[in-house]
């Protein structure tokens, strides 16, 4: 005797006409004679309706802002983790602060990596301290043959690199050192830091409002102090696409040049000091008082290991030219923001509000959001006021994104 | 729940928006996102209970979607596949916590938060969220299996087969699996089920939409 279930099962697929010919002709001549059979149809029938019938949850909001805005990123999907299995999650990646100084190196490194060395390729690095450095290297290639992509499509570089400081992550915190490298070949730099040196990275803006003259936009690195490392400014750019929306909503954006300065351990054989960064700093300054920005060319021709030529000092005056921005965005790991932001406030950055403590959820942000711009108008000096931190703008994974603004 | 016809004709624009995202135009995916934002997060917030955890998941599975965007392979529609990403997400979120929801209490604010305003009076309303409340109940009852069945076939309007790719079973499975969970609600909603009584719920929701 066959079980009743099984059969009856024939009655649910019934009614979802998810039958075969020949078990729908079963079934309906069981239907003519078997009385049960009718009325758990109809029971069957009636529960399928009213649920049915229940209505539908809606959005109260749109889900429309998503990483598609940021185009290479489908490219960069196959450094993301699969998505066919079960057991996913966005609180599965591992956290550290270093992984946090490390994207914001990336960050830099990417986008300079486009700035500067659109012809050549760039190398990243992973590297153990105690291993033999040459053998653990971890490559991100940026073609040179996909120019015009890449110039429209800058957000390749920091999502490439939040991939990366997510793996780097994973690794003991000590034993992880960061290296670009890409020898000595014509446009290459060197560039090394260890987990400490992120540590105390610094942020550092000095927005100017542009006039309206191709005058290049003056910025100002911030000096790093540091006696036995080497600072390293980092240029970095914003999104092509952000600057679109951003020159949709503002009829005369004021670009700005950001500046990230980050202490770096500085190789074997590289003399330069802090005083270096510190002069280039100084240098940068007092051009900019002058005349507006010049690129300090002969730093960056005589820096050891083209140390210097990393900086990008040269393309800067181009891409403040080119890109009249005057908010950036900056992707971190969501359990640094609060260190970022005390950095930040370190640097005198404006961040109004009580920041709140950062739960591992990504609800717990949607208070962080409320962070907004300040009174910072009440300065009475000329100085090039610092940004401020305007807002954070949720991920569905571990990371999030830190828009600053320039206070012109 | 959606008709077929209207099924198939949005598979057909998802996939050309697909091949336009696939090529370059990544923002058209957000298309996708607005044509299928509302259904998927209403399939979560009955699966998950809580609206908060819904919008988390419907948003992590569009990102996962976009990002492995170049693996979807137009075997099967891209509305299937989203849903296997977000019901995987839904239920490793839920075996993670290890905890118990209440789920047909938060359903019960999800689905008032949702309703239209109706002409129907109080009376008739707080009937009908009577009834509702009972139905949120009963799905939460159910196992996770179970109302991920219900879930995809009566309010998202799959077929079997597509059933059974979201949930990687067979589909003998999904017509068992199917059964039982209506089964199992006929039981917890034994007096809504009934002709009488269930006619009745349904000629009140009518009045209150026309």
């Amino acid at each position: 005797m066959k079980p009743s279930l099984p059969d009856e099962s024939l009655l649910s697929a019934y009614l979802d006409d998810e039958l075969s010919e020949q078990e729908r002709a079963l079934v309906e001549e069981q239907l003519k004679v078997n009385e049960h059979w009718k009325q758990l149809l109809e029971e069957l029938r009636n529960i399928q309706n009213l649920v049915r019938e229940l209505p539908t949850p809606i959005l109260n909001r749109s889900l429309v802002d998503g990483p598609w805005t940021q185009p290479s990123l489908l490219n960069s999907a196959a450094d993301t983790r699969g998505i066919d299995t079960p057991g996913l999650s966005r609180r599965s990646f591992p956290m550290s602060s270093l992984a946090m100084a490390a994207s914001i190196l990336l960050c830099v490194l990417g986008a300079f990596a486009w700035m500067r060395f659109a012809d050549h390729e760039v190398k990243i690095a992973r590297l153990d301290q105690t291993a033999n450095p040459e053998e653990k290297s971890v490559e991100i290639r940026v073609d040179p043959a996909d120019e015009a992509k890449r110039i429209s499509d800058l957000s390749t570089a920091p999502m490439s690199s939040a991939v990366n400081a997510e793996r780097l992550a994973e690794q003991p915190r000590e034993l992880v050192e960061l290296r670009m490298q890409a020898d000595k070949a014509p446009g290459t730099a060197m560039v090394t830091a260890t987990a400490e040196s992120f540590e105390s990275a610094t942020i550092a803006e000095a927005p100017k409002p542009k006039l309206k003259s191709p005058t290049p936009l003056p910025a100002t690195a911030a000096p790093v102090a540091s006696s036995d490392r080497m600072g390293v400014a980092l240029s970095a750019t914003a999104e092509p696409q952000m600057a679109q929306k951003i020159a949709a909503s503002a009829p005369s954006p004021e670009p700005i040049q950001t500046l990230i300065a980050v202490r770096a351990k500085p190789l074997e054989n590289t003399p330069k000091s802090d005083k270096a960064i510190e002069a280039l700093a100084k240098d940068d300054m007092s051009r900019d008082e002058q005349s507006g920005i010049k690129a300090p060319d002969d730093f960056l021709a005589n820096s050891a290991g083209g140390l210097g030529g990393s900086l990008g000092m040269k393309d800067r005056k181009m891409q403040s030219v080119e890109s009249p921005i005057q908010r950036r965005e900056l992707r971190i790991l969501r359990s640094d923001l609060q260190q970022v932001i005390e950095q930040l406030r370190e640097l005198g950055w404006v961040v109004q509000g009580e920041t709140l403590p950062v739960k591992q959820t990504l609800r717990s942000l949607d208070s962080v959001t409320q962070l907004s711009r300040s009174a910072i108008t009440q300065r009475e000096d000329t100085s090039p006021r610092p940004p401020t931190l305007t807002g954070v703008i949720n991920e569905p994974t571990d990371w999030i994104r830190i828009v600053f603004e320039a206070n012109p | 729940m959606f008709s077929s016809v209207q099924a198939e004709v949005e598979a057909d624009q998802a996939q050309k928006v697909l091949e336009a995202v696939k090529a370059g135009q990544t923002d058209r995916f957000e298309e996708l996102v607005s044509a299928y934002q509302n259904r998927l997060f209403g399939a979560m917030c009955i699966m998950l209970g809580d609206r908060q955890d819904a919008e988390d998941i419907t948003q992590e599975a569009f990102t996962r979607a976009f990002l492995k965007l170049e693996a979807f392979q137009a075997k099967s529609s891209f509305f299937t596949w989203l849903h296997r990403i977000a019901f995987n997400l839904a239920i490793d979120m839920r075996r993670r916590e290890k905890r118990a929801r209440s789920v047909g209490k938060v359903s019960m604010e999800v689905a008032s938060e949702s309703l239209e305003s109706s002409d129907s009076s109080p009376s008739e309303e707080s009937e009908r969220n009577e009834a509702q409340q009972k139905i949120y109940d009963a799905l939460a009852k159910l196992d996770p299996e179970r109302r991920s069945v219900i879930i995809l076939r009566d309010l998202q309007g799959m077929d079997y087969a597509e059933i059974a790719e979201v949930l990687a079973i067979p589909i003998g499975t999904v017509r068992s699996r199917l059964h039982r969970a209506r089964i199992e609600l006929k039981e917890l909603l034994a007096d809504y089920v009934n002709s009488e009584s269930t006619n009745a719920l349904n000629a009140k929701k009518g009045e209150s939409r026309t």
